[in-house]
């Protein structure tokens, strides 16, 4: 628990404020997701979004349950931190904070792609020192705006992802209706199915398109009555994403397209799923699919770019938000220092934090941008990585970072459901098997088992297919790794082991602070009844 | 506000429908069922958005 004096958190983020955070961060996924992986699993892209999209739902029932359970600011480092101890909790909320800090240059870079298609002198491949300079601003920016404060960005990103659920829905039902070809749609699957390795490859950028839902989970700490709201809002949130994710794979492989789509590079005749695949047009597949849909597209080109823009910069701002809460709750926990915890007086903002993984997010930028920028480094990255580089290689860390995690987070939520049953839980998984263990009546949840082999072959995938991914991943964690250890022997605590943690008494701090008033009675009565005398204690 | 979220929901009840019968109307094999699901997901996402409106503005005074 954080010290007596230290300035908290604001409680500000209404429901609204809950969703539009989670469907800035995923909704905007669907904007850098379709291009790369059309360019990866070609006719059989909405096959992988599809077997992303079903390990998504697992994820996301266990991140509303776990959510609304334990509403704390870190989320899924909290979760593991509290259901499998201190080591393995840090290491997925290091595995987070590469994510935020990735999601934080990869939706800057790729907003100022979107910019591209109304200004072309962002474009990378011509200008690549100006778009460099475009995405280090806007990362500057954000960085400036979440040391102000959590209330203005909230009200930005609701409006914002009010417009885009507007502006999405429009896309799909005028390309459904006007360019949608069934018979297209099977041709191209039958034709253009790719090898395994590159359906592998394809299934792997396909969850990055639905890595969003810790966002929820982070601002569960600033969230007004968390219990209650974050089911409602991760629930519609998993529902809107998965269609839109669906409709999108299948509306680009099925459409055909109201102007002639331009020949590639060498001048050879290429189909619309392959013009938004290919490396200078997947950073803004969406903008350009919704230009080809007949009469919409007239509309379209104009204000599409201009609002994928902003929904990416405000998923970028979301990457700024929550590793700067997930470090905050992090050094809470005794996983980080304590320089993480420190809110400004003034703005109560963990200023420190932000600006530490802004500057992060730059470092990430440099390595993205500088085979652009340097005909050596190209060389070098073509000789060693296959080239990747750009936006790849921010996608490469974003598949790494959210399969870790979320392979620890589906262990979590068995270890909490067997370990921790008497925390009232408002919304359950489906699909448990009930069981006697020491003592207690408890559900084994299937879908987290289910999860767990979902997204561990997602690991698997990312490892086996990515060349930079498989090195700067692992790399990223044996440095969180170096970092854990020389902290925890200073101050004492055990490296392995966990320190001590009264969970009971937190967990009635927790449901206090929520406004969660009944929860803490329940649970209260659930303690009196186990133990008479323990929860007569003070505190 | 209710009115606008109920207009998206209906929108995408129709084009699920679209796609649905247009896929099914192609066959019924497995190079059709990312199709056939897809239409079918869109409905029900429409119909549980519809239901949640429409529950809501039964219970306004």
């Amino acid at each position: 628990m954080p010290d007596q004096h230290q300035p908290e958190l604001k409680r500000s983020v209404t429901p609204w404020g809950s969703f539009s955070w989670g469907y800035s961060d995923v909704g905007a996924d669907i904007f850098v997701g379709l291009g790369l992986v059309l360019g990866a699993a070609a006719g059989a892209s909405n096959v992988a979004f599809l077997f992303a999209g079903i390990v998504y739902v697992c994820i996301g029932l266990a991140y509303t349950e776990l959510a609304a359970t334990y509403p704390v600011a870190g989320g899924g480092q909290y979760f593991v931190m509290r259901g499998l101890g201190d080591f393995l909790g840090f290491i997925a909320g290091w595995a987070v904070l590469l994510d935020f800090t990735i999601d934080v240059t990869l939706f800057a870079w790729s907003c100022v792609d979107y910019l591209s298609e109304v200004a072309p002198i962002l474009l990378n491949p011509i200008h690549p020192w100006i778009h460099f300079i475009a995405v280090f601003g806007l990362i500057a920016g954000l960085c400036l705006l979440n040391v102000l404060g959590v209330r203005e960005s909230t009200t930005f990103n609701g409006v914002v992802s009010a417009l885009d659920v507007i502006s999405e829905t429009s896309i799909l039902f005028f390309g459904f209706l006007f360019a949608f070809r069934p018979e297209l749609l099977v041709h191209t699957m039958t034709t253009q199915w790719p090898s395994t390795f590159n359906l592998m490859l394809g299934a792997s950028y396909a969850i990055i398109s639905f890595v969003g839902l810790e966002s929820i989970s982070q601002a569960a700490q600033e969230t007004q009555r968390p219990a209650s709201v974050i089911p409602r809002t991760s629930i519609a949130l998993i529902l809107t994403i998965l269609i839109y994710a669906l409709a999108y794979s299948n509306l680009a492989l099925g459409m055909v397209p109201w102007h002639q789509v331009p020949p590639d590079a060498m001048g050879h005749a290429q189909t619309l799923w392959q013009w938004l695949g290919n490396n200078d047009n997947n950073g803004k597949a969406v903008a350009l699919l919704a230009k080809e849909v007949p009469y919409f597209g007239a509309l379209a080109a104009l204000y599409v770019p201009i609002l994928g823009a902003i929904l990416l910069l405000i998923s970028s701002n979301s990457g700024v938000f929550g590793s700067s809460r997930i470090a905050y709750a992090m050094a809470n926990a005794k996983l980080l220092p304590s320089i993480f915890q420190r809110v400004n007086r003034r703005f109560r903002t963990p200023a420190i934090s932000i600006i530490a993984f802004c500057a992060i997010a730059v470092v990430e930028l440099i390595f993205a941008a500088w085979p652009s920028l340097d005909p050596g480094a190209a060389a070098f990255y073509a000789k060693f990585f296959h080239g990747e580089g750009g936006i790849g290689f921010l996608g490469d860390l974003y598949a790494f970072g959210a399969a870790t995690s979320y392979s620890f987070v589906f262990l979590a939520l068995i270890a909490l459901r067997m370990n921790d049953p008497l925390s009232p839980r408002k919304f359950h998984i489906p699909l448990n098997i009930p069981l006697n263990y020491k003592g207690e009546r408890v559900l084994f949840p299937v879908i987290g088992v289910l999860g767990f082999i979902g997204i561990l072959s997602i690991l698997v995938f990312t490892i086996l297919t990515h060349d930079l991914g498989r090195i700067a991943g692992p790399a990223w964690l044996v440095l969180g790794f170096i970092i854990f250890v020389i902290y925890r022997r200073n101050k004492g605590l055990p490296v392995f082991g966990s320190a001590p943690h009264d969970w009971r008494h937190e967990q009635i701090g927790i449901l206090r602070d929520a406004g969660e008033l009944e929860l803490m009675d329940e649970y209260l009565a659930r303690l009196k009844e186990r133990e008479p005398a323990r929860a007569a204690e003070p505190g | 506000m209710l009115v606008f979220r109920a207009a998206i929901s209906l929108a995408l009840v129709i084009v699920g429908a679209i796609v649905l019968l247009r896929m099914l109307h192609l066959g019924f094999g497995l190079p059709e069922m990312p199709g056939i699901v897809l239409g079918a997901a869109v409905i029900a996402l429409g119909a549980y958005r519809l239901r949640q409106i429409l529950r809501v503005w039964a219970e306004r005074p």
